[in-house]
């Protein structure tokens, strides 16, 4: 049965994250009603499940390397890791590496329940792993080529893993060619326990794009830019769908792992879904 | 009574012993006692400090600072001790920033406490106590708050129940939160499963107890107690999930674990036999790969020839209307007595 590996630390899985860092990135989120750029809501977005993947692996004696993470981030003419600090040009590192080196932490706070029917503002930390760029073109060709290389070589070094999940977030509009096929190729790299995994994630400026969660046809979808990113997006695995499922989406068997038009909660959502271990062990 | 109880234990396929996040207590004890009390836990991988927590839950189960009638208010002591060790580990500044903030989230086990009494209590004048129904456990019913407005009572006031049980024989009760079992065999027969009864109701996601919280009625509302009698030579088998999955389901496929149980635990070396027959059911994916714990005790194995001329020895009460039985299976492919009681 696919999608089944135990993701163990002798055994880990591992997620790659492509992040769309053009100039349209600068725009604010479409539906989120803040002026907040997209950039800054992705980087949030990709700091906190960072974090939470992190307390996920953490115990008393330290973490444990369940998860390999890599994180590229593509705008102006190239592609490169996305970490800044001490993992600055890392492709792929192991989840305690990324414990040990945020490249801040900053003081943040968040709204919590009061006990009394109110909320109070508490001082939290968040650590930081990448920043927010937006600069240039959209090069998601060269970002596509880029994610095969390094997942080629991932899963022929681990091929009894659980298969590597890459979740992809752009505006949509590539700048260097049609990454269709780089799509479709990156879906056959393998291991023993399925092919891997791509969420596409889409925050599209069409004032005819209305939000879309997780459709099963393409038949919503305002323009080609989001035609190719659901067609390129993989069919959710029976689990996924089970967690999509529990968070109040519909779904069915052929329900994509896309998602058009997201707020910055949807975004955390969809990163969660495509998160969330099955078998950790 | 003599009580001779051991642990046999091995950690997760692939993880080291220092990982190991079971917990049991005693280890290994010879006694002639008229009050044994013993624990097993279950630590929850997915948390942190979980092996620590389920140590704290059998170490005080065992030295009965933790105790049925007392449970929850027992348990918030507990909390409130481990926050306050918690807060002095961050004062000192000691945690790495994902250690403070998992830990923060609370250490979860599963826990069954188990107590031999020797002393027989008076029993009342209408206790059916030559009751020819069988000598099975009962599961108590526990004594929530009566009425709607206790919901919210603080922790420390909900009662745990449980009149102690008025036999007239040698008796055991036990206590439980999530899938940690108790086996109790007799003559080559299962006489109780506590508090699953199914290898279906080993779905992986129990309310565990925590070091989190003030929801003493949500603790009370998950705790099951059961008591009933115990004669000499009775053994019984207190087992983390993984362990007691396996054991229904070879019962339920109307096999006798414990024949090969007993035959490991009575060679030269058994914890080394014990080792090698999980490794051995982890191969033929018969055992879920995780932590392993049985506490096995006898009780007064010498006195087996004496147990078989005396008179019969009986826990029995009517069960409720809606209980799945309360007799003693017939042979050991019955389900045995127990079952999920909300109260």
């Amino acid at each position: 049965m696919p999608y089944a590996a135990e993701i163990s630390r002798s055994n880990p899985s591992c997620f790659l994250f492509l992040i769309d860092q053009s100039a349209s990135m600068e725009d604010p989120f479409g539906s989120d009603g803040t002026t907040k750029p997209k950039a800054d809501g992705v980087a949030d977005a990709i700091n906190r499940l960072l974090q939470d993947l992190v307390i996920k692996c953490a115990k008393s004696e330290g973490i444990r390397d369940y998860y390999h993470i890599g994180i590229l981030g593509y705008g102006g003419d190239d592609v490169t890791p996305a970490f800044v600090g001490d993992l600055t040009g890392q492709d792929i590192v192991p989840v305690s590496k990324i414990a040990e080196s945020p490249a801040r932490v900053e003081e943040r706070t968040k709204k919590v329940d009061d006990g009394a029917g109110g909320f109070v503002e508490q001082s939290i930390k968040f650590p930081i792993w990448i920043d927010s760029v937006a600069n240039g073109g959209t090069p998601m060709c060269q970002a596509m080529e880029q994610a095969n290389k390094i997942l080629d070589k991932w899963t022929a070094e681990h091929p009894k893993a659980f298969p590597p999940v890459v979740i992809h977030i752009t505006d949509g509009e590539s700048t260097d060619g049609d990454p269709k096929e780089l799509m479709e190729h990156l879906k056959t790299l393998k291991t023993k326990d399925g092919n891997v995994l791509l969420f596409n994630v889409h925050l599209s400026d069409n004032p005819n794009a209305t939000q879309l969660t997780f459709p099963d046809n393409p038949n919503d979808l305002p323009d080609q830019y989001s035609q190719l990113l659901y067609e390129g997006s993989s069919v959710l695995t029976p689990f996924q769908r089970k967690v999509a499922g529990e968070m109040g989406f519909e779904v069915s068997e052929k329900t994509h792992g896309f998602v058009l038009n997201a707020d910055l909660p949807l975004v955390i959502q969809a990163l969660e879904i495509g998160t969330r271990p099955s078998n950790l062990r | 009574m003599q009580v001779v109880a051991k642990a046999y234990w091995l950690p997760k396929k692939g993880h080291e012993e220092a990982e190991y996040e079971d917990a049991f207590a005693p280890d290994s004890v010879t006694l002639e006692t008229d009050l044994f009390r013993c624990a097993i836990a279950d630590g929850a991988t997915e948390a942190s400090f979980s092996k620590q927590w389920a140590r704290t839950l059998v170490r005080e189960w065992e030295n009965g600072s933790l105790t049925k009638e007392q449970f929850v208010a027992d348990i918030s002591r507990l909390q409130e001790n481990w926050r306050r060790g918690f807060t002095e580990v961050r004062q000192r500044g000691k945690l790495a920033w994902y250690a403070e903030q998992k830990a923060e989230f609370g250490a979860f086990a599963a826990l069954v406490g188990f107590v031999l009494h020797h002393d027989r209590h008076e029993a009342g004048a209408d206790e059916p106590g030559d009751s020819e129904a069988g000598n099975s456990a009962v599961q108590d019913d526990i004594a929530e708050p009566a009425d709607s407005a206790a919901q919210e009572a603080p922790a420390e006031q909900a009662k745990v129940p449980a009149e102690a049980p008025q036999l007239e024989v040698p008796w055991w009760e036990a206590v439980a939160v999530g899938d940690c079992n108790l086996f109790q065999l007799r003559g080559g027969k299962l006489l109780t499963a506590f508090p699953l009864t199914t290898s279906a109701q080993f779905t992986g996601g129990p309310f565990l107890v925590s070091t989190r919280g003030t929801a003493g009625n949500d603790l009370l509302r998950h705790l099951r107690v059961a008591h009933g009698d115990w004669q000499p030579h009775d053994t019984f088998y207190l087992m983390t999930d993984a362990l007691a999955a396996w054991f229904l389901r070879c019962c339920e496929a109307g096999e006798q674990p414990w024949d090969v149980l007993e035959q490991v635990l009575g060679t030269a070396d058994p914890q080394e036999e014990f080792s090698s027959l999980v490794r051995g059911l982890r191969e033929q994916k018969l055992l879920h790969n995780d932590d392993v714990t049985l506490l096995a005790i006898h009780v007064d194995q010498a006195l087996v020839a004496a147990a078989a001329t005396a008179p019969p020895l009986i826990a029995w009460e009517e069960p409720a209307a809606d209980d799945t039985g309360a007799a003693a299976p017939a042979d050991p492919t019955d389900t045995p007595q127990g079952g999920e009681q909300e109260s």
